[in-house]
């Protein structure tokens, strides 16, 4: 392996590779990395300017803020919540339309529509729709049930969810759709020809098969889970409903008391999660690869 | 005119954008404008409203031959949980200027860089009178060019109002925290508490006391000396407006009188429910009930929150009977609520111009203090504002314009030079100037030149600017000794409004519209209340 690499060096295609590589890596290192050590940076000192060491302090002062831990697990709950959801629905979505199917290309687009509105016209209808004196209580009064809050009870987090849910199913099916495609046909063939009944099928090939596909679509989810906020924020405001209080409406909040302290801090210990997350999720599809090998 | 303030009255509500429109035709709107235009950004709710509103009032009173009339009843930002702002004052302070205070230094002549300085200045939408000032102090100082920044240079709707402001309290606040910054900027927007927490303002209070040049009694130090965060004065006000309680004296003694002499909103609710038994005006008050709400709990701010201990108590029977009791004032018709009143309306029953026996007022200039004396038929008084008992005595005033130094600034010398002009350019009584002043000049010296020159004159004359013209009308000598007390007296800061109590007014809002019960309002609050206490 490594005389391989080094034969490829000697070569010049190394060469090559990295000074291609080189705009995205810079532009990576100055949009990212940088600010991100400097960042860490911040989080380690008492002010942005001729600032201290002063260590964990600022780390300390964070895990003690009641507002940071009740951020951090109201995001964990929506992440741990929401993408099992989304995955289920997504993949039994995609299972449904990989077959023909009455009108499939129409509700394959029409699934993959909300990714193409702007965020602004989403957040007009979703007001509008979910709003105390909104369309949705509107209906439930003409049911002859009472009117609920949506975005300030204790339904906003499942509100957030559906909303989440309904933004990114059409995104994550599509990948499916394209992992199930890349399964051989045969694989279905033999095991029918052995009698395998289609559960037998689905756990035992399509979920198998499927499963370089699924870490990346839990990944992408992840991230994604993280992007609600922006909705959020445009619905509810700086101070939403404490359930609805994610990790960064903290720091956008830190931003403005500016307390680049603890948004750094925040940010750091953010970025640690998600790293580990990603970190074993991938590691996980290695050790899959090499076993399926 | 006319058409103009009754679709003002009308559509007070809605039609920011076009009062914005009609306003800025002329100048005498145009300063007015600053006011609401101010408001409006702060709390952009209740406040978007009160300030049209109060626009609207105002601006539709100076005119045609209604010299008697007033830029009334529009309470204005007045007494917004003071007692919230002197809690956080004092603990976003903490560990800033506590303790660390030097002995005063020696007086001495500040030397100014001879060479070429340049001055950046910031404002969000810089007046006519800071233009004309930039414009003076360069020709002045030749060696000086002074950068105006605006992060907006005229009102165009409150949507992109609000996006221009966010734009700009964060690009500021980012400049500021990397040491860089405008040299000179204007506070009103900017969260200074904070500002002042992180070190980033430099200290005015130290310059007024080193410059030998700076003259303090010529100065209304009795605002400066309230304005103080941190043990040291950051925020420095270009004018103000006095706070002032107004009444019908001959209806209120006709219907048994009351005591204002240290009262409570709770006792101003009391003797306003009798008063209104009588009936010679329908109403005691007119205000808003998330407003009238974020006052009352003002009041007792030490029961609700206990901002050291991280603590909200809004859950509590107190705040759910306060609430129902503002609610109870406004249902009683004993507080009118401005939203619903029609200033337009010739009968009693919703013109809360013509049928209160309060006023809660901001006096935007000494001629418009002799105009509100004139209403009720020449029977105004100036009554005591209610106010929690541990307050203490003195009158109220809004900071208006607020200035601050960086304190990374490299031309610190050149800057305090600057804001000094400001101060004395407001006194300069430059023709020019003074039209598009807004409030009272915090400088002594411009006052009294102001209050002199209409006792000599002993008249108000007419005038016609654009649209709005009023009568000449005689200077009534002892309303102006009154008002000499009132802007002496004035020792609290009001109208800044503060996360909590924004919090409370915004939710509040549905128990009044009778949307939501006052617990499910209360525990809302109480909710947000401690996510924000607990950051």
């Amino acid at each position: 392996m490594s005389r391989r690499l080094r034969g490829r060096w000697r070569g010049g295609d190394g060469a090559a590779a990295l000074l291609f590589l080189a705009p995205g890596a810079a532009g990576f290192a100055l949009f990212y990395l940088f600010p991100f050590a400097m960042g860490l940076w911040y989080s380690l000192t008492d002010r942005t300017i001729g600032g201290r060491f002063v260590g964990l302090a600022n780390y300390e002062a964070l895990l003690a803020s009641g507002s940071f831990r009740k951020a951090a697990a109201n995001t964990l709950l929506f992440t741990g919540v929401s993408v099992p959801i989304l995955i289920a629905l997504s993949l039994g979505l995609a299972l449904l339309l990989s077959r023909p199917l009455f009108l499939r290309r129409w509700l394959q687009t029409a699934f993959v529509l909300p990714l193409v509105v702007p965020v602004a016209s989403v957040v007009a209808i979703w007001q509008i729709f979910l709003d105390w004196n909104g369309s949705l209580n509107a209906w439930l009064h003409g049911l002859g049930y009472g009117r609920i809050d949506w975005l300030q009870s204790d339904w906003a987090m499942p509100t957030l969810v559906a909303m989440y849910v309904w933004k990114n199913v059409g995104y994550d099916m599509i990948l499916f759709l394209a992992g199930l495609l890349s399964i051989p046909q045969s694989y279905y063939e033999t095991a029918r020809i052995e009698g395998a009944g289609r559960l037998r099928q689905l756990t035992h090939i399509t979920l198998v098969y499927l499963t370089p596909t699924t870490v990346f679509v839990i990944l992408i989810s992840i991230i994604n889970s993280f992007k609600v906020f922006r909705e959020t924020y445009l619905l509810a405001g700086d101070y939403p409903y404490d359930r609805i209080y994610m990790l960064q409406h903290y720091m956008n909040n830190m931003f403005f008391s500016l307390d680049i302290q603890k948004l750094t801090s925040a940010a750091a210990l953010m970025v640690g999660c998600i790293v580990i997350l990603a970190g074993s999720l991938l590691a996980a599809e290695k050790r899959f690869r090499s076993w399926m090998e | 005119m006319e058409t103009i303030c009754s679709q003002v009255g009308e559509e007070m509500a809605t039609s920011v954008y076009y009062i914005g429109r009609a306003a800025g035709n002329t100048e005498r709107f145009g300063r007015r404008l600053n006011i609401g235009r101010w408001m409006a950004m702060k709390r952009i709710g209740l406040m978007t409203a009160l300030g049209v509103l109060l626009l609207s009032v105002s601006a539709c009173s100076g005119n045609g031959g209604n010299a008697g009339g007033s830029p009334s009843a529009a309470n204005g930002q007045s007494g917004s949980s003071a007692g919230a702002q002197q809690t956080n004052a004092q603990t976003d302070g903490k560990g800033a200027g506590a303790g660390t205070k030097a002995p005063v230094p020696a007086r001495e002549e500040i030397k100014l860089p001879t060479g070429p300085v340049k001055l950046v200045v910031a404002s969000f939408e810089p007046s006519e009178q800071l233009k004309q000032a930039v414009k003076k102090y360069e020709q002045a100082h030749p060696n000086v060019t002074v950068e105006l920044q605006a992060a907006q240079s005229e009102f165009k709707s409150l949507d992109s109002q609000i996006a221009n402001i966010e734009k700009y309290v964060a690009t500021t606040n980012t400049a500021l925290l990397s040491g860089k910054g405008p040299d000179v900027m204007e506070l009103d927007l900017l969260p200074r508490e904070k500002l002042v927490g992180r070190g980033l303002l430099a200290d005015l209070g130290d310059w007024m006391n080193r410059d030998a040049d700076f003259n303090k009694p010529d100065y209304f130090v009795n605002l400066l000396d309230n304005l103080q965060i941190a043990g040291g004065l950051y925020a420095m006000p270009l004018s103000f407006y006095p706070v002032a309680l107004l009444g019908d004296e001959a209806a209120i003694e006709k219907d048994g009188g009351v005591q204002d002499g240290d009262w409570t909103w709770d006792e101003f609710a009391e003797s306003a429910k009798r008063l209104i038994q009588k009936g010679t005006h329908p109403h005691a008050l007119a205000n808003t009930p998330d407003y009238m709400l974020s006052e009352l709990v003002g009041e007792r701010y030490a029961q609700f929150v206990d901002e050291a201990g991280r603590r909200a108590n809004f859950d509590s029977p107190d705040f759910a009977g306060l609430m129902t009791q503002v609610k109870q004032l406004f249902d009683d018709g004993v507080v009118i609520d401005l939203m619903k009143a029609n200033f337009r309306s010739e009968s009693m029953a919703d013109n809360p111009k013509i049928n209160t026996y309060f006023q809660s007022t901001q006096i935007p200039s000494p001629m418009e203090f002799l105009m509100l004396m004139d209403q009720y038929g020449g029977n105004t008084r100036v009554y005591t504002k209610p106010h929690a008992k541990e307050m203490g005595p003195g009158g109220y005033f809004i900071a208006n314009q607020t200035m601050g130094i960086n304190a990374a600034s490299p031309v610190k010398e050149q800057a305090w030079d600057f804001l000094k002009f400001l101060l004395s350019e407001q006194g300069a009584a430059d023709p020019d100037i003074s039209l598009g002043h807004t409030g009272f000049p915090i400088s002594k010296i411009a006052y009294d030149k102001e209050i002199k020159k209409l006792r000599d004159e002993g008249e108000v004359p007419g005038y016609k600017n654009g649209p709005a013209e009023s009568d000449p009308f005689k200077v009534n000598e002892a309303h102006l000794d009154l008002l000499d007390g009132i802007v002496t007296a004035a020792v609290h800061p009001v109208g800044q409004s503060t996360k909590i109590g924004d919090i409370i007014s915004e939710e509040s809002k549905a128990f009044f519209t009778g949307q939501k019960s006052a617990a499910t309002v209360a525990k809302l609050i109480q909710n947000k209340v401690t996510t924000y206490l607990n950051e």
